[in-house]
């Protein structure tokens, strides 16, 4: 495919309207992704009646809801350091890192540098998708449930490496996250599982709520206990910038975090959350050789922050190549060309160049309006942490409520979330990591349904698993990952 | 952080049994979901089954080594947790009944005095912080907030 | 995604015969960009561009139980609501056969009216050897195992109960049906043309630009006639000797306890609406074919489709 619909893109893209729809795009979504709980797609499905109705042209709104998408996956970064609350699904493994350094008064470092890692990340995911997508979408086309399945057990492979001072406790943890995975519909059989007859509970419980629940109630309840003990930090915010040594450390993060985050956004089976899982785990497995991640590890916020951007930008392969949603939010943007009457698919490149072409160009432009916009709400954004905690708290729980309404309108699904928290609270207290419960969550789902759905297909033979070239390389993957970190010590210590 | 490593009393194993409960409760409900067929070999019980083995394994294994935990709250800061916990749930079942705005405002306020806001503080924040949520959600964002069914007589 | 109006807002207006409800509403019983959204896109441009009500048709959000959540709701909350309508579809009544939409049955609402279709369509890959709905059928009857079937749906959904005539038509046991049940009619698609699945069970709209492309082949189209556009050229099913037809309505419900006068409002409404040009224009933007049945027709329709339903459930051993 040649590159000239690129071409007509930036002629679009840089015209200045849609510069400016670009740059509203971004700092709406920044300020939707920043929000808890509120994610792009409420974002959009707000933009996207209101451009449609007003006439604007389709290139242009498909910029806006670019830039939409692209903020949130920046903003969402925000609250999950500044306040251990995750501004949305992809951001959760952010605050792992990212949160104990703001408690270590490196907060402005680290919005800094998750900005520079979603720069990395979103940059090089559209680079990759601008030379690689035809060869892309056949990589997707490759993922049938044979090889998604064997793409978790590489996931949990990885996920070993959270096993930290208390393996039994991590286990348990996952554990609840795969079992929590079962409630609600089975999508196979078609079964009602966990459901007690309550329709609520038919769709199972949503990710969001389950995010919402276990870090923004436990995390208020357990400062109610910190400052009645009198050992409630207050947290200084910290110079500005990242220094050169830092980002350099975490350049390799960030570029495997690319990687992984984009083939994972790539796949329309596997969305953000399940890309900055696996290159947390991953990185962690690799590199955390002095058991500082979880910590405050720069490099531990740098590659979820550049995967989960990664993958919002591989989320659009299979939407321009194949005409099939990427993600939730992709689907919503495909049912925006599909109301301006224009099909996606890979004819989009030839016959409407200026759209396929401006979308792509669009993604260019506002990475660096992003970056831009960024760094120097950095400064305004820390200040957060000086807040003091009767306004703060009031207001994250406040949102905790509103982030669950406003997705699923009912009050039983705030006592749910509630439910939760209360839960998430007992197990910080008893010493288990909430990490293992969400990476349990979010691989669970996929793991049960395509091993079913692979054994459906091969009759219940199990050579279904070992056939394809892409289930061989992802087994021999998940083997490197289990055996790598020992080797790499036998040398260590040999050498 | 208090050890509880080892010679840990019973108390420190309670929530172990806890889990063990739950996970044979899990698997008896699991054992009885109901389904027409299935088109694969495992349906829609095994894993399930298979994973309340393996939380009740779990279980079993965390009540032999407890290991550490933070010690509970007691006596003012158990009552303020219990009655954050307690506000929470009555939000929640306001939130529908007087709207959003007096359920969040009292919330706010309420949550506002446990984090040692003066009176004044604490109203001032929670009618401000329900205000400022309405507008940006019901107005900016136009997601219907509730109005309370108590005014509105349904 | 479910959201609402507060309940209560509107139930104080009781609409008379003559007067439009004080707010319109159309509540998708789902995410942001699904099929009942398209469904409450439909009416609320199709009014906006052809200026028969004065103010906009709000679209709101309420997901969960692919609409069971939502029926509920209106039932329990705000069953004489005059201006809210629900989106729902066949996929609506295929649930309620099966019992599986909670406490209610099909005669728990109003049915208002369906304005749109789409249907079902079998499909292969670009490359596969069968070139006919007869050459494939004779395939599937010789060796089921060999041609595993991938739908976006459970067990018991649209997509599986497509699969299950067919394979009933040749003389197949939809039990012994290799079926993957995919997440969604796009995974269906990328699933046929990476060879995981043989045949794809799916939907008219969603396959036919792919079938254009020439990356899927489309074998037949489960209508009384051929569709018009992209997928003329594709004979039915029952030109192909197989008597299978699944229509896959849009359309629309209100609460129990409307008043006649409100609900005659709607139903006169929406006659005047597809008349227009419009609204011919919308929904074809919207990727449905002709298919308008208003007010009692629609009832009888739904009548017969969850009774049809069920027959068929419970020849599938699903009941």
């Amino acid at each position: 495919m040649s590159l000239d619909y690129l071409w007509t893109g930036f002629a679009v893209a840089l015209q200045w309207q849609n510069l400016l729809f670009g740059l509203v795009g971004c700092f709406l979504g920044t300020m939707v992704g920043a929000l808890p709980a509120i994610g792009p797609i409420n974002g959009i499905a707000l933009l996207l009646p209101l451009a449609y109705t007003l006439g604007v042209p389709a290139e242009s709104t498909m910029i806006l809801l670019a830039g939409v998408y692209y903020g949130a996956e920046y903003g969402g970064r925000i609250s999950s350091i500044l306040l251990n609350v995750p501004g949305d699904a992809g951001a959760v493994m952010t605050a792992l890192d990212g949160n104990p350094m703001a408690r270590q008064g490196r907060g402005a470092e680290a919005l800094a540098l998750s900005g520079i890692a979603s720069f990395v990340g979103g940059m090089l995911s559209v680079l990759g998708l601008t030379l690689f997508a035809p060869l892309l979408g056949r990589l997707a086309i490759g993922f049938g449930p044979a090889e998604y399945f064997v793409l978790m057990v590489f996931a949990f492979a990885t996920l070993t490496s959270m096993v930290g001072e208390q393996p039994i406790k991590t286990m348990i943890g996952a554990a609840i996250g795969l079992a929590l995975t079962t409630i609600g519909l089975d999508p196979t059989s078609g079964a009602y599982r966990f459901t007690f007859d309550e329709p609520e509970l038919h769709d199972g419980i949503e990710f969001i709520i389950l995010v919402i629940g276990l870090f923004s109630i436990s995390e208020v309840l357990l400062l109610l206990e910190q400052q009645h003990r009198g050992t409630l930090q207050v947290l200084a915010i910290g110079r500005g910038f990242p220094s050169l040594a830092t980002l350099r450390a975490c350049l390799g993060a960030m570029l495997r975090g690319t990687g992984i985050g984009f083939v994972i956004g790539v796949l329309p089976g596997t969305g953000a959350s399940v890309a900055s899982a696996v290159s947390y785990t991953t990185e962690k497995r690799l590199s955390d050789r002095e058991g500082t991640f979880g910590k405050g590890d720069p490099r531990g916020l740098a590659a979820p922050e550049a995967a989960n951007n990664a993958a919002a930008g591989g989320a659009f392969v299979p939407m321009l190549t194949l005409g099939v949603p990427g993600s939730g939010t992709t689907a919503v943007m495909l049912g925006a060309l599909l109301l301006y009457n224009i099909q996606p698919g890979p004819q989009l490149f030839t016959e409407r160049p200026e759209i396929a072409g401006g979308l792509v160009a669009s993604m260019y432009v506002g990475n660096l309006l992003l970056l831009a916009l960024n760094l120097p709400l950095v400064q305004l954004f820390v200040r957060m942490l000086l807040l003091p905690n009767w306004i703060l708290l009031p207001g994250i729980l406040t949102l905790a409520f509103l982030g669950v309404y406003s997705t699923y309108a009912s009050t039983l699904s705030i006592v749910i979330m509630l439910a939760i928290g209360v839960v998430g609270y007992l197990l910080r207290k008893l010493g288990f990591d909430l990490a293992p419960v969400i990476l349990g969550f979010v691989l669970g789902k996929v793991m049960e349904t395509n091993l079913r759905n692979a054994l459906a297909i091969s009759g219940g033979e199990l050579g279904i698993l070992f056939e394809s070239t892409i289930c061989q390389v992802l087994w021999a993957l998940a083997l490197l990952v289990l055996v790598a970190p020992l080797l790499l010590r036998r040398r260590a210590t040999s050498s | 952080m208090a050890r509880g490593e080892g010679g840990a009393g019973f108390a420190a194993r309670v929530p172990a049994l806890v889990l063990l409960a739950l996970a044979l409760a899990y698997g008896f409900e699991a054992s009885r979901i109901e389904y027409a067929f299935s088109s694969d070999p495992l349906g829609p019980r095994a894993f399930p089954l298979g994973l309340a083995g393996v939380l009740a394994l779990l279980a079993i294994a965390w009540f032999v080594r407890p290991g550490p935990a933070e010690p509970w709250p007691r006596g003012t800061l158990l009552l303020q947790v219990v009655g954050l916990v307690a506000l929470a749930f009555l939000a929640a079942w306001l939130f529908d009944r007087a709207g959003f705005l007096i359920a969040m405002g009292l919330f706010g306020a309420g949550v506002a005095s446990m984090f040692r806001a003066t009176p004044l503080q604490a109203i001032v924040t929670g009618v401000a912080q329900a205000l400022l949520w309405w507008l940006v959600f019901a107005k900016g964002l136009r997601i219907p907030l509730p109005v309370g069914s108590w005014f509105t007589g349904s | 995604m479910r959201r609402w109006l507060a309940a209560a807002l509107t139930v104080a207006f009781v609409g008379t015969a003559e007067a439009a409800p004080d707010k319109l509403e159309c509540l998708a019983p789902a995410k942001p960009g699904g099929g009942f959204d398209l469904t409450c896109q439909l009416l609320r441009l199709s009014l906006q561009n052809a200026k028969l009500v004065s103010q906009p048709v709000a679209v709101n959000y309420m997901e969960g139980g692919v609409g069971a959540v939502a029926y509920n709701h209106v039932v329990g909350t705000r069953p004489a609501d005059p201006g809210l309508v629900v989106a729902a579809s066949s996929g609506s009544a295929l649930l309620i056969a099966q019992k599986k939409f909670g406490a209610h049955d099909e005669n728990a609402v109003r049915w208002l009216a369906a304005l749109g279709a789409d249907y079902g369509v079998l499909a292969v890959s670009a490359d596969s050897p069968y070139k006919s709905l007869k050459e494939l059928g004779e395939a599937f009857k010789a060796n089921p195992s060999s041609l595993p079937v991938g739908g976006g749906g459970a067990i018991g959904s649209q997509d599986w109960m497509k699969a299950a005539i067919f394979a009933k038509a040749v003389g197949v046991d939809p039990k012994s049906m290799r079926y993957a049940a995919l997440e969604g009619g796009g995974a269906v698609l990328t699933a046929l043309q990476g060879g995981h699945v043989k045949i794809g069970s799916g939907d008219a709209a969603e396959m036919a630009a792919l079938h254009k492309a020439g990356q899927v082949r489309i074998l037949a189209v489960m209508s009384e006639e051929r569709l018009p556009g992209d997928l003329a050229d594709v004979p039915t099913a029952k030109e192909q000797g197989l008597d299978l037809v699944w229509t896959i309505w849009r359309g629309y419900y209100m609460g129990p306890k409307v008043s006649d006068a409100d609900y005659a409002w709607w139903v006169d409404l929406l006659k005047k609406l597809t008349a227009t040009p419009e609204f011919a224009a919308e929904r074809q933007a919207r990727g449905l074919f002709p298919f308008t049945k208003i007010g009692p027709d629609f009832v009888q329709q739904v009548k017969a489709d969850v009774a049809r339903f069920r027959e068929l459930a419970k020849e599938a051993g699903l009941m």
